[in-house]
């Protein structure tokens, strides 16, 4: 048995101290947890031991020896690989899913020759095969430009497991997975553990944590705050470490009732084989959720509905009138607003501030004329930081450095002043704390009550279960049921959702 | 970490003091004069103009090659107006900005609507502008009272490049070049717009992030348009300075001022750390080329050696961002 130990790391930021004198101790044969708040430095200890942040201050052992932590390639050489939280940060999107899974190999061979591009798919392949990923990739000369998110971190996983760690830190490895991948996930690292590897994991998903893991670290405020025994300890004990307060109720307590007026209404949609003869109806006021695996069609409805792609047959009626939204922006014009999937790539200005991002699709209320007002804009920016709770120094740091949770949030204050009807929202819990959820939902279901009609998609039955007055299920681009609140069953929704049964 | 970034942010400004040290050390008493300070701030106007002109094209996520032909047209097309049509000078301004318009909508009708590549399409449409104005001079240059050679003989050009006209270039305000007084005010303009309006603000979306920028509401094709047409307008306005300096049109002229803007633009880039296209940054890499070239110059170092110079500066200025951005 090995030990990777951490001794008093302290790691600064312009501004910001990401992690305050923390120490601790991970073991091979061991599956560790590491949980904490958005912003609590999760990422930034990942990064400092694969050797990302070489200014930290503090030591690393590995075993009795120390090492120091000065670049991920020399971590590699220790054993310690890391999946970064930005999985694209780490995958060449313009190159195949095979030269992505060999990377490493294809860069540091001196003997090119020995590289034919059958050896490359066929060694692709096999380690597809070894770790159970083949029919999530079943095609490895494809670009990883063109497949989703949760496919390019099989990608990430795969490579890890590929090689010869002795160490796998994983950040949020399921956050884009569907719950089957996850599934196999967590068979993946049960069997790693059986190997003696050692797996440390960061989740904001509890659930899941006190499946797999055998021991639970919790970090606040970049503070080491403790680790407990899984088998000594319960959900609620780790959420008040982790938030410095306990947590009462995760949905909002009191159900709102929907109106009868239909704001939306969908009928026949057809988008290629994505999205198959979609009819349905939205309230006023209501939140209807959008259930289904990934690869079910859900976001490619969503985009349908704001005027991002274009159907090839159908209809979308809005408020009684027929509409065809030919870009975003008539769809923002009419009051209909998307917090997007993938934050990174599709909601933030990244080289841009948070004020910034917030003000870009506010600029007529921040506005004297055509000139901003960089007052107003600050003032907007610190009023949705401070309801949505953004952990940041200021509302002038630059999105790209907030932790990925933080980052969500950005993206949905982009929304919640402005003046609309319907708000689609594409799996905006992705990543963020339980503290931060229970924020999301209570501003979802407050702008319910205020009578806005809210398009909901997730792949978690209890989102579903808790939020919802209705849900959809979607299933090979087609709804092959809708419940009401009070028919709605996790087992049916399953079911429903991986095809089993059709109503 | 500290030092590193404060070389990136104030690299340019250090290196540009840097040169006025040992070139007024090297040059005694006649570097650091207010006349060969004018003379650096003339030089580098023109390319200040153009160069401003391809930072508004990467504001957008675009990249604009066309511009140094623009300037060509645009000043063949000022003297031309002037010689061939006898027209008045605010005639011979608007038209070349008329051209630098529609070459501002070709190249974004060809990257937006027909998904050229931005390099490639701009690069079509500099050897589009650059026929054009050849066709339009007939390879001449043109100047007051120039021959025409037609067919039916030799006759003198019916009209001068005007009084008014050459004040743009060659005027003074107070012992000031009227061309840098412009060239500021023009510079300072786009600034308030990429900085302080909400246009700069969509424009600044638009070219960072295309996809967040169009699901945020934004009119990305629209905006990238515009960018293009601000590029268009600059070198145009670039190239009427020209003219009038030149006090003809020469073919060709604008050309040599593309890979100079490129420079400029990018070596801007690294201005006060923004790692983004801004204009200011790119007038001070503007002058940073200026002051190089301008001393070498005084020191006798052959003008067919400073294209080494102003290689090694760009090479510099992106292996400072590259280095930046790890
Ligand atoms: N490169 C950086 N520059 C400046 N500040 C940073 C940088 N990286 C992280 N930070 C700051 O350090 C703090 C910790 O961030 P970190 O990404 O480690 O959080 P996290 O625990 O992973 O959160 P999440 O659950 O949201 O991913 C945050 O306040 C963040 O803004
Ligand atoms: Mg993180």
């Amino acid at each position: 048995m090995d030990t990777l130990r951490i001794k008093d790391i302290t790691l600064d930021f312009p501004g910001v101290r990401a992690l305050d004198n923390v120490s601790m101790s991970f073991k091979t044969g061991e599956v560790h947890a590491l949980v904490g708040a958005n912003g609590a430095g999760k990422s930034s200890l990942f990064k400092t031991i694969s050797g990302i942040y070489p200014h930290y201050r503090g030591k690393i052992y590995l075993g009795d020896k120390e090492i120091k932590a000065k670049s991920p390639h020399e971590m590699l050489k220790e054993g310690i690989y890391c999946i970064y939280q930005e999985v694209d940060t780490s995958l060449v999107p313009e190159l195949t899913i095979a030269e992505n899974l060999l990377l490493y190999e294809i860069v540091n061979t001196k003997k090119f020759n020995t590289f034919s591009w059958q050896t490359i798919y066929d060694r692709a392949k096999n380690i597809l095969k070894d770790v159970g990923f083949e029919k999530e990739l079943p095609n490895v000369k494809e670009k990883v430009a063109n497949i989703s998110v949760a496919q390019r971190q099989i990608i990430a996983i795969a490579r890890a497991l590929a090689s010869n760690a002795s160490f796998i830190l994983f950040d949020e490895p399921t956050s884009s997975l569907s719950s089957k991948d996850v599934e196999k996930l967590k068979a993946i690292i049960r069997g790693l553990k059986e190997k003696d590897l050692g797996i440390v994991f960061v989740s904001h998903r509890l659930e899941e944590v006190f499946d797999i893991s055998d021991r639970i670290s919790v970090l606040r405020d970049g503070k080491y705050i403790g680790t407990k025994e899984k088998d000594k300890t319960s959900p609620e004990e780790i959420v008040s470490m982790m938030l410095g307060h306990s947590l009462e109720e995760q949905f909002p307590i009191a159900p709102h009732t929907s109106e009868d007026e239909t704001v939306l209404k969908v009928e026949g949609l057809w988008y290629k084989n994505k999205v198959r003869d979609v009819s349905f109806e939205l309230k006023r006021g209501e939140i209807l959720g959008i259930y289904g695996l990934v690869g079910a069609g859900k976001t490619e409805l969503l985009h349908l509905l704001y005027g991002n792609i274009k159907p090839d047959k159908g209809k979308i009626i809005l408020k009684g009138k027929n509409v065809r939204f030919h870009i975003p922006k008539d769809a923002v014009k009419r009051g209909i607003f998307l917090i997007p999937e993938e934050r990174r790539k599709q909601g933030l200005f990244l080289e841009k501030t948070i004020a910034f991002n917030i003000g870009i699709a506010n600029l007529d209320r921040i506005s004297k004329g055509i000139f901003v007002d960089k007052e107003r804009e600050i003032e907007l920016a610190r009023t949705m930081k401070e309801e949505l709770k953004i952990v940041a120094s200021s509302v002038l740091q630059f999105v790209d450095f907030l932790s990925g949770g933080n980052q969500q949030k950005v993206v949905v204050g982009r929304w919640i002043q402005k003046k609309g009807d319907i708000y689609f929202f594409d799996e905006p819990t992705k990543g963020i704390d339980v503290g931060a959820k229970s924020e999301m939902y209570r501003i979802i279901s407050e702008l319910a009550k205020m009578g806005k009609s809210i398009l909901f998609i997730t792949p978690e039955i209890p989102e579903v279960m808790g939020l919802c007055d209705r849900v959809l299920v979607m299933f090979d681009g087609s709804i092959v049921a809708q419940m009401r609140k009070d028919e709605m069953d996790p087992k049916r929704l399953l079911a429903y959702a991986t095809g089993g049964s059709k109503e | 970490m500290k030092t590193t970034n404060f070389i990136y942010k104030y690299g340019v400004i250090i290196a540009i003091i840097g040169l006025l040290v040992i070139f007024s050390g090297l040059l005694p008493g006649q570097f650091l004069t207010f006349d060969n300070l004018m003379n650096i701030m003339t030089s580098i106007t023109i390319t200040t103009l153009v160069a401003g002109g391809v930072t508004f094209s990467l504001v957008v996520g675009g990249f604009d090659l066309s511009v140094g032909s623009v300037a060509s047209l645009a000043s063949m097309l000022a003297a031309g107006m002037m010689v061939f049509s006898v027209q008045p000078a605010w005639v011979a301004i608007l038209v070349p900005l008329i051209a630098g318009i529609l070459i501002g909508l070709s190249n974004s009708f060809l990257s937006i609507k027909l998904r050229i590549p931005d390099l490639l399409a701009t690069l079509g449409m500099m050897y589009v502008a650059r026929g054009i104005q050849l066709v339009y001079c007939r390879g001449n240059q043109i100047f007051s009272k120039m021959n025409i050679i037609t067919p039916h003989g030799i006759h003198q050009a019916p009209g001068t490049i005007t009084k008014n006209f050459l004040f743009i270039g060659q005027g003074k305000i107070s012992g000031i070049p009227f061309m840098i007084i412009l060239m500021l005010v023009i510079i300072i303009i786009g600034h308030i717009i990429l900085n302080n309006t909400k246009l700069g603000r969509l424009m600044y979306a638009t070219g960072g992030n295309p996809e967040a920028a169009r699901l945020s509401g934004i009119d990305v094709a629209g905006i990238k348009t515009i960018g293009y047409i601000f590029s268009g307008v600059l070198a145009a306005i670039g190239g009427i300075v020209l003219a009038s300096y030149l006090g003809s049109g020469q073919p060709n002229a604008g050309d040599a001022y593309l890979m100079d803007a490129v420079a400029a633009s990018f070596i801007g880039f690294t201005f006060l750390g923004t790692g983004i296209p801004n204009l200011p940054g790119t007038l001070i890499g503007a002058i940073f080329t200026g002051v190089l070239m301008n001393g070498l110059t005084m020191m006798n170092v052959p003008y067919t050696a400073q294209d080494i110079f102003k290689g090694l500066v760009l090479v510099g200025a992106l292996a400072l961002r590259a280095f930046k951005n790890k």
